[in-house]
């Protein structure tokens, strides 16, 4: 299990440093200037002063072993040029709590809901509920989520004035982003879970179990549920880094000062020091969180274990 | 359903109360509070390194310029005493000299002479590297020295003759000195403050002080800004409101919701259907104004096609102005037939520049009735044969959004009617795009200009030899010359006609630049809010200093 470990974390900080160095000379190849947001009139002097105080004036390279240097040394991602005097890592560390907080709730929300479905989907085959978990999933996945927000914010906000429209800072400004975020999350469990216990109803150990005399209830509680979780698993890697990164369109319709703005707007304003902070914090987030699923993995089915021994 | 109605709004009462964390005790008064919006998050609140108007929406309300721009009894907007009691200058207008009144900083601090030495100084400090330090470079004795370096910033021509007196040198006579003086470039700034917080100053509003209105109690990156009415303010007296909250709102369409259900009290709308909508809504006040800011078109005169004048002035008369605000938008903007825009002031007799006299483009649109018939005589001229749908022309994009790829197939549209030459769109990202212009790799382009400060100079001298704000690679030495003795002539009407003279080389005559639009605000509140600015220039001079909510609404 140790060897395991360490084999994958060597291969993560190697992704890691091949996300660095690709971001790195990508953002550098692309035109334009992290000035030009800024200012149209800059006289020359100024944008070589400006230059030098970020180490734009140096060759690319020696920009990327300077970055590279800080980083690993003082764990320091720099300031932004865009927001002049604001830390990266600050700015990470601030934001990246406010997309936590809206993305996580959304994601139990949306795990518990759509694993339900899943359940009940799965349950009744070829039934009305079945069909109708399913047009809830499809609509879940086809429906934009700017539109989903555009609806439920005139409703909930204009119509009813149950909620407030924007904002940040009360439970109830969590509500409606919360509901937007999660509903992805439904749909995709609900298909995952419903295929999944399909395919485990289907196995010779179901059909063993029940020729044993254990109760449905029981069956699908101890044989089916188990195994057929054991596949999501997989899926809530990639959802976990994206839970801290945010969403930029949920964000800007509620207001919400996460980080899925930065996202955007950092490759729009040739931001690089924000470019590569936020990079490296998804590239961060999203091997760990692999990391971690290979190891819940191989705790959770022995087979695994098995298979990293060879 | 009524009792639903008056639990909700009992709940939005209690929650706007929470959002003040003092004032309201006296119960027979309406709340001196407002909820408005920005539109993004601003840069920074240094005011040296701040050059976004958002950041300017706040600065105002926060810091005292020396000159406010204020409504007086005729309803004339001009220069009234701010941070400066009085002002005055020698005979030739080259040297200014500002007597301060008394003012304290939010920390108790007395404001001086000396504050506003250090913020001019940070403008044209090299090491800031403030991009609005254009603003004073050419003005201020030794401003450009300073700004690239050759000189000492104590070499700038800005001294605190003692605490409360402020004695500007120029270079040289400059008549629009003093709309500097209540633009961005003249705020004071503190040494002690900006040195302690060194890079991070003005990044947070914590360790930050104000001298203006109202300080910010709170800003929340990307969420919002709560101001507070500043105790230690000289006219505290004529401040009404307790407290502003700035939500950032970045989606049109979620502030449009907000104002709809009372929790946002003022809003702009660029949307013909939602101006439609509000029209309709009680208790709400509609104020449209023209800002200063023109929507145009500008050619590349080094391309082998736009180099020709006639081309250029055929492309520029192809376009329908009437046309394109009602098409492209719905009648929320005005014609431009100037390079200089509407509601731009002269001097201190002249209010509005583009009042007087006929504007370039309207005359050349008479001396031309055929468009196509010019640009088949630049064709012809250029040996580029009869036939205009050959000509291989591009027109560049500075975004990628719908608006402007609708606006691009209007163009293509409206071209090919009146000239027959089928015109390519090209759209990159802002920075891209800055790039592909600034090295010339371009045909024609699309842009905003909003103007610096408050005299044609800020638009006519972006088109001087020596400027490279929009790179057409023109270069006139009348043009050049007219512009220079402008900004020498005391005289006002002296001036117009100069700048007029220049203006008509630059639109009429060179046809360098396409004015389309005049850009206006469409801005809606409730009628409980009272004094807000309806001028450019106040608005973003007075700010909200003199707004306040009516009582028993």
């Amino acid at each position: 299990m140790l060897k395991f470990v360490l084999k994958r974390v060597f291969y993560m900080l190697l992704t890691l440093f091949i996300i660095i160095t690709v971001t790195f000379f990508l953002m550098h190849s692309i035109p334009g200037d992290p000035l030009a947001s800024m200012a149209r009139n800059l006289p020359d002097q100024t944008r070589e002063n400006y230059y030098a105080k970020y180490g734009l004036d140096k060759p690319v390279w020696e920009q990327y072993l300077i970055f590279m240097k800080n980083l690993v040394t003082k764990g320091d991602l720099g300031e932004s040029i865009r927001y002049p005097g604001r830390s990266v890592s600050d700015t990470l560390a601030t934001n990246s709590q406010v997309s936590g907080t809206t993305g996580g709730l959304a994601l139990l929300l949306g795990i518990a809901i759509g694993v339900t479905l899943g359940i009940i989907a799965a349950l009744n085959k070829n039934k009305w509920p079945d069909y109708l978990v399913m047009f809830i999933a499809i609509l879940g996945i086809t429906v934009p989520v700017f539109v989903l927000a555009a609806l439920l914010q005139y409703f909930f906000t204009v119509q009813f004035h149950l909620l407030p429209t924007t904002g940040w800072g009360k439970p109830s400004n969590l509500v409606l982003p919360v509901i937007v975020l999660s509903f992805n999350t439904i749909a995709t469990y609900a298909r995952y879970v419903k295929s999944n216990m399909l395919e485990v109803m289907n196995q010779d150990y179901i059909l063993t179990a029940e020729a044993k005399g254990v109760t449905p209830f029981n069956v699908v509680k101890n044989h089916v549920l188990r195994n057929a979780f054991l596949p999501c698993i997989t899926i809530l890697g990639g959802q976990i880094a994206s839970v801290f990164t945010g969403s930029f369109i949920v964000e800007r319709i509620f207001g919400i000062p996460g980080l899925g703005f930065y996202y955007i707007s950092s490759i729009n304003d040739r931001d690089y020091t924000m470019i590569l902070g936020t990079t490296v914090f998804f590239g961060a987030l999203f091997v760990i969180a692999q990391l971690l699923i290979d190891i819940v993995y191989g705790i959770l089915d022995p087979r695994m274990r098995i298979k990293a021994k060879d | 359903m009524k009792a639903k109605r008056l639990l909700t709004s009992l709940l939005a009462l209690a929650m706007i109360a929470g959002l003040t964390a003092c004032g309201g005790e006296d119960s027979g008064t309406a709340e001196q509070t407002l909820v408005t919006s920005l539109a993004e998050e601003p840069a920074t609140l240094d005011p040296s390194r701040c050059n976004d108007v958002v950041g300017d929406t706040i600065l105002i309300n926060v810091m005292e310029p020396l000159i406010r721009i204020q409504e007086n009894e005729n309803g004339e907007n001009v220069p009234t005493g701010a941070g400066a009691e009085r002002w005055e200058s020698n005979e030739d207008g080259s040297v200014w000299t500002f007597y301060l009144r008394d003012n304290t900083w939010s920390d108790g601090e007395p404001v001086t002479a000396e504050d506003y030495v250090y913020g001019i100084q940070r403008i044209l400090d090299p090491e800031v590297g403030s991009p609005i330090s254009f603003l004073l470079s050419d003005c201020i004795k030794n401003g450009n020295a300073v700004n690239l370096g050759e000189m000492p910033v104590s070499e700038l021509g800005v001294k605190a003759l003692d605490e409360k007196t402020l004695e500007i040198t120029l270079e040289g006579p400059t008549p629009y000195f003093l709309s500097l003086a209540y633009s961005k470039a003249m705020y004071p700034a503190r040494q002690d403050i900006a040195e302690s917080l060194g890079d991070t100053y003005g990044a947070d509003a914590a360790g930050l002080v104000f001298n203006g209105p109202f300080v910010v109690t709170q800003w929340t990156h990307n969420s919002q800004f709560v101001l507070e009415k500043n105790d230690s303010y000289w006219d505290k007296d004529n401040v009404s409101l307790d407290s502003i909250t700035y939500m950032i709102m970045g989606d049109e369409n979620s502030r449009y919701n907000s104002f709809e259900n009372g929790s946002l009290e003022i809003v702009t709308v660029g949307q013909p259907e939602w101006i439609d909508r509000f029209n309709q809504k009680d208790n709400v006040t509609f104020t449209e104004y023209v800002t200063p800011s023109v929507r145009f078109h500008f050619y590349n005169t080094q391309d082998p096609i736009f180099q020709n004048e006639n081309i250029r002035k055929a492309f520029t008369l192809a376009l329908d102005r009437d046309d394109v605000v009602e098409t492209i938008y719905h009648g929320t903007m005005l014609p431009s037939y100037s390079w200089v825009p509407q509601g731009v002031a002269s001097g201190e007799t002249i209010s509005d520049y583009s009042s007087r006299g006929t504007a370039p483009l309207t005359t050349l649109i008479e001396e031309n009735p055929d468009a196509k018939a010019l640009l088949l005589q630049g064709m012809e001229e250029l040996g580029l044969g009869s036939d205009p749908s050959t000509l291989d022309i591009t027109f560049s994009f500075g975004g990628t959004t719908q608006w402007l790829r609708n606006y691009g197939e209007y163009l293509q549209a409206v071209y090919k009617e009146a000239l027959g030459v089928q015109i390519q769109l090209e759209f990159n990202e802002w920075g891209t795009f800055q790039s592909l212009i600034n090295s010339g790799d371009y045909q024609v382009g699309y842009q905003v200009w909003s103007i610096d400060y408050n005299d044609p100079m800020a638009m006519l001298s972006l088109f001087v030899s020596t400027s490279s704000a929009i790179p057409t690679g023109w270069s006139n030495e009348e043009y050049d010359a007219l512009v220079a003795q402008a900004g020498r002539e005391m005289d006002d009407e002296a001036r117009l006609a100069l700048y007029q003279q220049a203006e008509n080389i630059l639109v009429h005559d060179a046809g360098i630049v396409c004015p389309v639009v005049n850009e206006t605000v469409n801005r809606f509140h409730y009628n409980y809010i009272q004094n807000l600015p309806t001028n450019y220039f106040s608005s973003n001079n007075g700010g909200m200093k003199y707004v306040s909510i009516q009582q028993d609404s």
